[in-house]
């Protein structure tokens, strides 16, 4: 009886520690680390946090911002350019289509560490390529610029060459791209919904 | 004095508890956290069935994401991926489709107690292999699975809780298991409340803090930028601008405002209306569907117990009394009736056997030959027509629907098929059981 008593105990404070400890952690991970305090609780937390994917700052849509896309040129043997957009491709199944949006994030996330990952990128654009004999490849940022609704009175879209910045990531030959990537622990991670 | 301050003390620290417990461990049903499941499980199963043809070009090492440039995106050891161990190309595809299998598993509640941790695994694992994909989506996923591996999910709406109340009719088609509520349930209801409270808190208060958001304008770049650009909207928008200023800040009001109000019983319906409104919106107009579908299914842990039991009630009454008349003499009709009645978690179906307690609206003779269904205006639906009136208004049918009511063809198989089986039903529970004829024919 008594036994069965400090069971109900037991099993009461081990629940009470796990809502606790899992409260806690939840409440800590998107708190702005600033402070001493956050930074010792964030240093308890974060093997957890980080094991179960806990880790997030649920700043959906903050900055809204403007976003950018991703196209590549292909440079053939006859220095003709093929201009490539991968996701104003058309989809050529529903697998595809359903997975629009982590493509696009696949993309992005070359952008955003092209620096790093310009020359694998490359060479395996060369090789999807290859009945265009490409010589090069080009890798572009496409940045959208501010666009306000009188603009699109006027007929404009955002999209429009006015309204866009094109930047040339790299330039790589093709056969120079050894993916040689430095370690860095400062990648930009996404978490816009 | 010291007395006083003592007891003053003991009764503080009792009542104390007494509201700690109130908060976390009232004894609840897991109905909210098993629609989560289901809606959390569907979204996950579809998502990553999609992802099969991408298998090696999201998470291979020899696509865009080789594995030397994903431990970048890392951030300590405790980041791990199954992913990181494999070497051969089989390896990748035996696990996604072991994964795919136990999200399978999870959605219709089968041994949920360990497939759940599986599908935990394997989402965390998908997720550190290419965080270049992950979005809100993806982390809101893993918090909601991280609460239901803890929770005790898979003891109703289960085909675990199936087999539970079979395994007891199958001693007694009468038996009843009482539905299961725990403390723990409860505490884990209340941590998943908890998420979605402090998600919405975080998500209100850092948009308030951006200009975007301050001027009314957030809704206006969010159309504009290509990933949701919806020209039909901007073409409203840039007539109506004032419905974005109302728009942007309706968002807000309603992150800002979901924590603190949802607690109350009187504003809950309403805000998790709001709230639920805000991630159709998002699902139709923004393109999130996946997103949208895994947030809605947070907040089903909102539900009231009351309320899915008043629409159960509702149901119930709506469809009316449904009788089912069988053969008690005959073994394979009585675990047959075990299995459906084991469906029928809103006890919606009576039982008779029509040996011990003859039917007044259809003859023994006709009972002889197939099962029948005594609807309350006295109609009697024999086999086949039985089982489709059925399917359609136990909710724990459904799943049988496609079968049941495919166009001409279920009728034109399923009769035949039905008739076999009730003139053969004694044959095959001897065949199938080893067990000794019984005395019906059939």
């Amino acid at each position: 009886m008594k036994s069965m008593q400090w069971r109900e105990r037991l099993t009461y404070l081990a629940m009470s520690l796990v809502v606790g400890w899992h409260s806690f952690a939840i409440i800590v991970a998107p708190t702005p680390g600033g402070s001493a305090m956050v930074q010792t609780f964030r240093f308890l937390v974060q093997p957890y946090l980080s094991l179960f994917r806990l880790d997030n700052q649920w700043n959906f849509f903050v900055p809204v911002g403007k976003h950018m896309q991703f196209r590549y040129v292909v440079q053939d043997a006859a220095g003709k350019r093929h201009v490539f957009i991968p996701v104003e491709e058309a989809s050529e199944s529903v697998p595809r289509y359903v997975m629009w949006r982590e493509f696009k994030y696949l993309y992005e996330g070359v952008m955003e560490a092209h620096e790093i990952r310009g020359a694998a990128i490359t060479a395996l654009l060369c090789q999807r390529h290859a009945s265009l004999n490409p010589v090069s490849i080009s890798l572009l940022q496409v940045q959208e610029l501010e666009f306000s609704p009188e603009d699109y009175r006027q007929g404009h879209r955002p999209l429009d060459p006015e309204f866009v910045t094109v930047n040339t990531l790299s330039n790589i030959k093709c056969g120079d791209g050894s993916p040689s990537p430095r370690r860095s622990r400062n990648l930009t991670r996404k978490l816009l919904p | 004095m010291l007395a006083t301050l003592a007891r003053a003390g003991r009764e503080s620290f009792v009542a104390l508890g007494r509201a700690w417990s109130q908060i976390w461990f009232q004894p609840r049903p897991t109905t909210p956290l098993e629609i989560a499941r289901i809606g959390v499980g569907s979204a996950i199963l579809f998502h990553y069935g999609m992802a099969t043809p991408f298998l090696f070009v999201f998470w291979g090492d020899t696509d865009w994401m080789p594995r030397d440039v994903a431990l970048m995106y890392l951030d300590g050891p405790w980041m791990q991926s199954v992913f990181f161990y494999f070497s051969a190309p089989w390896q990748w595809i035996a696990f996604h489709i072991f994964f795919l299998l136990c999200c399978a598993a999870f959605v219709v509640g089968w041994r949920t107690s360990w497939v759940k941790w599986i599908v935990l695994v394997g989402h965390i694992s998908y997720d550190y292999r290419n965080l270049t994909l992950s979005y809100g989506a993806e982390s809101i996923a893993a918090c909601l699975l991280f609460i239901l591996c803890l929770a005790p999910v898979g003891r109703a709406m289960s085909l675990d809780r199936v087999r539970a109340v079979r395994a007891a009719k199958r001693a007694n088609l009468e038996a009843t298991l009482p539905p299961y509520t725990g403390p723990w349930a409860g505490a884990c209801t209340r941590l998943m409340q908890i998420q979605m409270a402090v998600l919405f808190l975080y998500s209100g208060i850092e948009k308030i803090r951006g200009d975007e958001w301050w001027s009314g304008d957030a809704l206006w770049w969010a159309f504009t930028t290509t990933e949701f650009y919806h020209d039909p909207l901007l073409a409203l928008f840039a007539q109506q601008y004032w419905l974005v200023t109302v728009g942007t800040y309706a968002s807000i009001v309603i992150e800002i405002a979901f924590p603190f109000l949802i607690w109350q019983r009187a504003t809950r319906p309403y805000l998790l209306a709001a709230a639920i409104f805000l991630h159709v919106s998002f699902a139709v107009l923004l393109g999130l569907v996946y997103f949208s579908f895994i947030m809605s299914m947070g907040h089903m842990s909102f539900l009231r117990p009351e309320w899915l039991h008043s629409l159960g009630a509702w149901w119930k009454r709506k469809i009316g009394d449904m009788e089912m008349i069988y053969d008690g003499r005959c073994g394979f009709c009585v675990r047959s009736m075990a299995w459906l009645l084991a469906f029928d978690g809103l006890g919606q179906i009576k039982i008779r056997d029509f040996r011990t307690n003859p039917s007044p609206v259809v003859s023994d003779a006709q009972l002889e030959k197939a099962l029948y269904l005594v609807l309350p205006d006295s109609r009697a639906l024999p086999g086949f027509e039985a089982y489709r009136y059925v399917v359609l208004r136990v909710p724990g049918l459904w799943w049988q629907i496609p079968f049941f009511y495919v166009p001409v063809l279920s009728r034109l198989f399923g009769r035949p098929i039905y008739n076999w089986v009730a003139t053969h039903r004694s044959w095959l529970f001897s065949f199938r059981w080893g067990a000794p004829r019984s005395a019906s024919s059939g």
